[in-house]
């Protein structure tokens, strides 16, 4: 064995580090040096010790803690992390559909919805000596006084509203001022231009701007249209990050509603009725406008009508809507029916001569005419023209209670008319089953049974219509925001009685309207004016509900010209002071009413003459001293 | 290094220039694409504000629109105006043979019910937006239809021009001429 040479040729000692020599290169640095050598000890496999067994079990565990954690977090709960990483990140803000208009037939609005601005403060950004001087930069924007506002500005918060759905412009003023702390919302605001025309009718909103009444209730969803969202990206500030803006769901407007009223119409019928009412020291009055052949309602008038701008002229003790939510004994103006189904059934014609006494006993009570008379030989259209029940009554004895009543049935006397607008009266008609025997002493000429001034206009429609009754509608048709127009499907004409005895009953009732009828009032130089007069008793609460002689709702239904209708007009006045009669009141506002709406229609007049037959067999006095429509 | 036989890279300066220029036309145009940018956004700004402007202003005249289309402001300011409803008119009917029939009873308009307002433009109430139906204006109508039917039995004597209005229409209807007149209509 030959140990290695030391380059410098000296052996090297076992044992003994070799020498380095000063200032030598050493070349063999490479080489480990020689180790001493240590005693063998026997191979062993390591065992487990408690610590390391330990230190292992207890990475595992952490192993399997932040495995279990992992699965939880990404796999379990990755939702709702994924959601809460999205809500810091992701914006969505709504984006409000505008409501539909509600116009009148002509399309001129009766409701629509402006862009407005709430103004609002951070009473925090302003300085109490600053209070005053903000008021009075904006009491006279906001038509606020500025101590209010400063009042306002006063409360402790950092949101105070200082106006509501202020106008763009105004709202445009009030940016310019530059106040610090003051600031607006865009918001939307529900404009009547008409105020109270047709408010019955359009009925109003509430303040979130959902329907409160009338059409905006009834057809609210139509109307609210689908509201939209946009939903961006932001980031940590809330900046939007502008790579990102993206409108996930437009909002869809509301749709339009267009009405079948007139609203020049409406307005002067309201004007009327606001005028006549007081007039006459009436509580109230009630008219409905048809076209005579589609029965489309041209107006559905009260007085005393609210401002649908203003919730607060709303009367709470009464009905919204009361022509078509509030019913009355119409009278005799109901008395049409009787004479139309007589004739139908064959009973009588117009000249049919009736010996009419001045009262008659019938179900054990005794029924009088309202003026005094001796017995006299009317004719049927004598007996309509001067409204006498007796006679009446003596007609409706030959119809008998069934056919009677199967044909206020026909006439809708009872049936809603189904018209659009919510809370429509049935009115009221006793079941047969429930009449007793003085029922049908008191139901020919109107009294005991009860209809909504629409409904009264329907059953004139049917005559009107050449004996198809037409259930009266109010929405003409309904256009959404994408253009498209739907008309509601017109409903199917009832056949109440042949063209014919229309034709016929019309004769008649322009005998109600000549000289010796009982509304003369009502007729209008120039035209043929076919219609009837009503004067109802009115149950008196003060004396058990029986009926009170000087409590009267007084009214009129008829149509023009008599011998093409064009429309039909129904008026109610709820008992006037003045003019008990329902020629006194309602026929002289027919006339003016239906003179108005033949010029406003451009209604020529026929040109044709009444072939009116006499009302009564005249003795020679009689025939020296009446008009010749008379006898 | 002593001979170029061909020279190995393109001669420095023009590469450095090169380099200069794109650096610097590189600066700017990010400059004026930044100009550009902001001016644009400067003017999308102003556009913004003057769409919001000129929205609120047909906003406005919409509003101001609708009030003047509702019924009750117009009959207030035709009142002011001096106009009057015209009531029921008469009808001429010539029959085949020439025959005049005179329908209806023609008579002159009533006079204003309410006497227009010597200061206030008439333009200015069309403004009011919720201008409700006054009072006075409700009269008109009636009144104007009652004269007619109380006259009814009469001829008009005058053309309908000589209302007591302050202010005559200049052209109206012209009345029918008095030879031709019948009593009464078909009443």
């Amino acid at each position: 064995m030959t140990r290695p040479q030391h380059p410098s040729g000296r052996p090297q000692r076992p044992g003994t580090r070799p020498q380095r020599p000063v200032a030598r290169p050493q070349y063999n640095r490479s080489r480990p040096p020689a180790r001493p050598p240590r005693r063998r000890r026997p191979l062993r496999l390591g065992t487990l010790h408690g610590r390391l067994r330990f230190g292992f079990a207890a990475v595992c565990t952490l192993l399997l803690v932040i495995g279990g954690r992992l699965v939880q977090v990404q796999g379990l709960d990755h939702g709702r992390y994924a959601g809460a990483a999205a809500a810091q990140r992701v914006e969505t803000v709504p984006i409000h559909a505008m409501r539909g208009s509600i116009v009148d037939r002509d399309g001129t609005p009766l409701a629509y919805t402006s862009a407005a601005q709430d103004i609002t403060a951070d009473p925090k950004q302003v300085s109490a000596a600053d209070r005053a001087e903000y008021g009075a930069k904006l009491a006279p924007l906001l038509h606020r006084s500025a101590s209010d506002i400063a009042d306002d500005l006063a409360t402790p918060g950092e949101y105070v509203k200082l106006a509501s759905a202020v106008p763009q412009l105004t709202a445009q003023k009030v940016a310019d001022l530059d106040l610090v702390g003051i600031y607006q919302q865009a918001t939307t605001e529900r404009q009547y231009p008409g105020g109270t025309t047709a408010a019955n009718v359009i009925g109003t909103v509430h303040a979130d701007g959902t329907g409160a009444a009338g059409i905006e209730a009834k057809f609210n969803s139509i109307l609210a249209g689908h509201d939209g969202s946009l939903t961006y990206s932001i980031d940590n500030v809330g900046n939007v990050n502008p790579s990102s803006r993206t409108v996930s769901d437009p909002a869809r407007n509301g749709s339009t509603i267009a009405l079948t009223i007139d609203q020049s119409l409406q307005f002067i019928a309201q004007q009327y009725l606001d005028k006549v009412v007081p007039e006459s020291g009436a509580e109230d009055g009630e008219m409905a406008i048809l076209d005579a052949h589609t029965a489309q309602v041209l107006a559905l008038a009260s007085s005393g009508t609210f401002d649908a701008n203003d919730p607060n002229t709303i009367n709470p003790n009464v009905p919204i809507d009361p022509p078509v939510m509030s019913a009355f004994e119409p009278g005799s103006v109901q008395k049409a029916i009787t004479f139309a189904a007589a004739i139908q059934e064959h009973k009588i014609t117009p000249q049919t001569v009736i010996s009419v006494p001045n009262s008659i006993n019938m179900g054990g009570v005794n029924v009088s005419d309202a003026w005094w008379h001796p017995t006299e030989q009317f004719t049927a259209t004598g007996i309509l023209a001067e409204s006498s029940n007796v006679g009446t009554l003596k007609i409706a004895q030959l119809l008998g209670p069934t056919v009677w009543d199967h044909y206020e049935q026909l006439f809708g006397v009872g049936q809603k008319t189904g018209i659009e607008l919510p809370g429509e009266s049935a009115g009221y008609l006793p079941p047969m089953k429930d009449w007793s025997a003085s029922t049908f002493a008191n139901l020919p000429f109107g009294q005991g049974e009860s209809m909504t001034i629409l409904q009264l206009a329907s059953i004139y429609q049917t005559f009107a219509n050449d004996g198809v009754r037409v259930p009266p509608r109010i929405i003409k048709s309904i256009t959404a925001a994408d253009g498209t127009v739907t008309a509601p499907k017109t409903p199917a004409g009832v056949r109440v009685v042949s063209r014919h005895t229309a034709d016929t009953v019309r004769t008649m009732l322009e005998s109600v309207t000549l000289p010796g009828g009982t509304g003369t009032k009502a007729a209008i130089p120039g035209y043929r004016v076919a219609g009837k007069t009503g004067t109802a008793q009115q149950p008196d609460p003060n004396h058990g509900g029986a009926y009170s002689s000087w409590m009267n709702w007084d009214t009129f239904a008829g149509m023009v010209p008599a011998d093409n209708p064009q429309f039909v007009v129904a008026i109610m006045i709820d008992n006037p002071a003045h003019g008990v009669e329902g020629g006194d009141v309602a026929a002289p506002l027919f006339n003016n009413i239906a003179s108005y709406e033949l010029q406003h229609a451009h209604i020529a007049p026929t040109g044709s003459l009444s072939k009116h037959v006499p009302l009564q067999v005249c003795d020679a006095v009689t025939r020296r001293d009446s008009p010749s429509t008379v006898c | 290094m002593m001979s170029r036989p061909a020279p190995k890279h393109a001669p420095r300066v023009p590469f450095a220039l090169l380099m200069v220029a794109l650096v610097v036309g590189g600066l700017a145009t990010l400059l004026v694409l930044n100009t550009a940018s902001a001016a644009n956004e400067l003017k999308r700004h102003d556009l913004t504000a003057k769409d919001a402007d000129v929205a609120a202003k047909v906003e406005q005249l919409r509003n101001e629109v609708a009030a003047s289309q509702a019924p009750g402001n117009l009959a207030r300011v035709a009142a002011q105006l001096g106009m009057v409803p015209a009531g029921n008119p008469a009808f001429l009917q010539i029959a085949a043979d020439g025959k005049v029939r005179v329908l209806g009873s023609p008579a002159p308009a009533s006079a204003p019910p309410v006497a227009p307002p010597s200061s206030a433009h008439p333009h200015t109430s069309a403004a009011h937006p919720h201008g409700t139906a006054s009072k006075s204006a409700s009269e008109s109508p009636n009144k104007s239809a009652r004269s007619a039917s109380t006259s009814a039995s009469r001829s008009a004597s005058k053309p309908a021009s000589s209302s007591s209005a302050p202010k005559p229409p200049t052209s109206s209807t012209p009345a029918p001429d008095p030879t031709t007149m019948l009593p009464g209509g078909t009443r």
